[in-house]
């Protein structure tokens, strides 16, 4: 099914800017914002993935590509992977990510976040069926990812830990450890 | 031929198709000649600084062959503010690239010089100018670095920071790695490639590597021009990476020593590097150096990793293997590998340290890394951040580059086997002490800024 694999779901949405807008200042504060923990998408449940980014032009794809595609006014890209159901991520992002208000305030008809109802209609009228939607954890929650990726590094401090024992003393140490 | 280690002869000649009187020495073919210096200068004066460009220019070589080695060669380079140093209008600097023109201390963290190797420790940053000199001994250097000196005095310029390097007879780091052995062959450039110095061409062989990935002004493998700067700097100008790596060779040794792997601490260096000492590709020879590999130099670099993918041979994280993935699995066959090479052109500095000896003398050493590319964001950068200190385009997670990107936050490295063997936590065996985003011009770009009013 398009837009989604497995239990993510996958949000693509193309936003035009207005034509007073001044694209390079919105391109230095989508590069400014901050990242990792202090991320605002840090502050959501349940994402996998998310991106903001203006394009402006369109990456030339090589020998083979004839024809130069520009863009007759830029786009902010909004694209999102996360679990679950997509209008129950939208209120989420309006009510916790007020940032919204700065990348998509300058994109034609955007109704602010005030409004659930018109905030969420908006964004889905931008969003683009996502027909190339691959994911390396189809069915695995993010919550459950993370358990993983925790326990990946516990296996991995025990198997740095116990390099070059003997099999009795590998066994000995799993069975205090595990 | 001097200073060029035996088994890696001088490429054989044949005719060049591009403009090799306007493009600056050291580019397409690497000096040999053993004595060197790098000078990082500030410009105080611009019209002493033009006055002096103009005295420099006869000593600056072009990449036109030699019909005998020259006593001494001389490069220029400039960072963005050297530019607007000598006299460059906003309209040209501002087209540079925004990479370039930030320099490369605010790049750092992406870069991997936190801690340490952070920017707040180093020697210099992003200076206005780099002047290369090489010569045939160090009498011919020292007299060179003597008339540039007589320009600091008369007030043109400020010497920021001289090092010398090392000779390079052997080749070989202070690691005891065979150095500099890969590197890719252009297209144009008047010399007869070696198999493996190229790309591959996806039938098993080897082509030579677009011109406009290293020089300005010629198609890149994308088959277009690259992003170029305005006139008169948009042709046979190159983008140059300088970083001084110091090296901790006594660190390096008591590491591998104390290690425990099951093969050694030899073998475990070469795990780590991806080559054996004398330069014998893991990929072909994993179990022992082989001294007819080598010395072969149609063979010391014809290699792919396409039918290692689990890097039981050479270690996917590899230091050689991460900074040239060729035809590794999720390269594409080497068509995404074949946009990010650069050339490179460093060379050692510091005394080497006393064979088998485990404790650190008090001196310093490292190598003074440079490389030449058309785009420091698509080849440089993306080489250390995404390649060399990210494990995640390899399919090898968190781990990192065990050689030269050293962590003050941990890191590990995967030996593949049965079982695996782990490297963790990773200690810094390299920091760097310094670095900068430069721009080397074409021959007609250096006569017009010496020129400018």
């Amino acid at each position: 099914m398009p837009n989604r694999t497995g239990t993510a779901y996958a949000l693509t949405t193309f936003a035009r800017l207005e034509d007073s807008a001044d694209a390079d200042e919105l391109e230095r504060y989508l590069q400014e914002l901050p990242r990792g923990a202090d991320s605002p998408f840090h502050r959501l449940t349940g994402v996998h993935l998310t991106r903001v980014q203006l394009f402006r032009t369109l990456v030339h794809q090589g020998p083979k590509q004839t024809h130069d595609d520009r863009l007759r006014h830029p786009h902010l890209v909004f694209t999102s992977v996360f679990d679950g159901d997509r209008d129950a991520y939208l209120d989420q992002l309006r009510v916790k990510v007020p940032e919204c208000d700065r990348w998509w305030g300058d994109c034609v008809g955007y109704p602010g976040r005030s409004d659930a109802a018109a905030f969420a209609a908006w964004v889905r009228s931008l969003q683009r069926t996502t027909t190339l939607f691959q994911s390396p954890f189809p069915t695995a929650t993010v919550g459950r990812i993370r358990e993983s990726v925790a326990m990946r590094e516990r296996v991995l401090d025990f198997a740095v830990s116990t390099q070059g024992l003997d099999d009795d003393a590998l066994l000995r140490r799993f069975r205090e450890d595990f | 031929m001097l200073g060029r280690p035996e088994n890696l002869p001088a490429r054989s000649v044949e005719p060049a198709t591009i403009d090799l009187g306007d493009i600056q020495g050291n580019v397409l073919r690497g000096y040999t000649m053993p004595a060197a210096a790098y000078v990082f200068l500030t410009i105080v004066d611009a019209p002493r600084a033009r006055a002096l460009l103009r005295r420099v220019l006869p000593l600056v070589q072009t990449a036109e062959l030699w019909d005998a080695t020259p006593e001494h060669a001389v490069n220029v380079a400039f960072s963005h503010e050297g530019l607007r140093a000598m006299g460059v209008t906003e309209d040209v600097l501002a087209s540079f690239p925004e990479v370039f023109s930030e320099g490369i201390a605010p790049r750092a963290e992406r870069l991997g010089d936190t801690g340490t190797s952070a920017p707040s420790e180093w020697e210099f940053s992003d200076p206005h100018a780099l002047l290369t000199v090489c010569a045939v001994d160090t009498e011919s250097l020292e007299s060179v670095l003597a008339e540039l000196r007589a320009f600091e005095a008369e007030g043109a310029v400020e010497f920021v920071h001289i090092m010398h390097t090392l000779d390079r007879t052997t080749g070989h780091d202070h690691f005891g790695f065979f150095d500099g052995v890969s590197q890719p062959a252009i297209a144009g450039a008047g010399v007869r490639s070696r198999r493996g110095d190229g790309q591959p061409d996806g039938n098993g062989g080897w082509r030579e590597v677009a011109t406009g990935e290293v020089l300005l002004g010629y198609p890149d493998e994308d088959g277009r021009l690259p992003e170029a700067p305005a006139a008169p700097f948009e042709r046979n100008g190159t983008f140059v990476v300088v970083r001084k790596l110091a090296m901790d060779v006594a660190g390096f040794r008591r590491f591998v020593r104390d290690a425990g792997y099951p093969g050694g601490p030899d073998k475990l260096a070469a795990k780590m590097v991806g080559r054996w000492p004398d330069g014998t590709p893991l990929a072909i020879s994993p179990e022992a150096p082989d001294a007819a590999i080598s010395a072969d130099p149609e063979r010391i670099n014809d290699f792919a990793y396409d039918d290692d993918p689990e890097g039981l041979r050479c270690p996917v994280g590899a230091h050689v293997r991460r900074s040239n993935p060729r035809d590794s699995k999720g390269f594409f066959h080497g068509r995404l590998t074949n946009r990010h090479r650069m050339v490179r052109r460093g060379r050692s500095y510091g005394t080497p340290l006393d064979e088998d000896r485990l404790d650190d003398d008090g001196t310093e050493r490292g190598l003074m890394f440079v490389s030449f590319q058309t785009d420091i964001w698509r080849q440089f950068e993306t080489v250390q951040a995404l390649w060399m200190n990210d494990g995640d385009p390899l399919g090898v997670g968190a781990d990192k580059d065990f050689l030269a990107s050293g962590d003050d936050d941990g890191g590990k490295m995967t030996i593949p086997g049965h079982p695996p063997f782990f490297l963790k936590p990773l200690p810094r065996f390299v920091t760097t002490r310094g670095g900068a985003y430069l721009f080397q011009p074409s021959m007609s770009a250096l006569r017009w800024l010496g020129d400018l009013a």
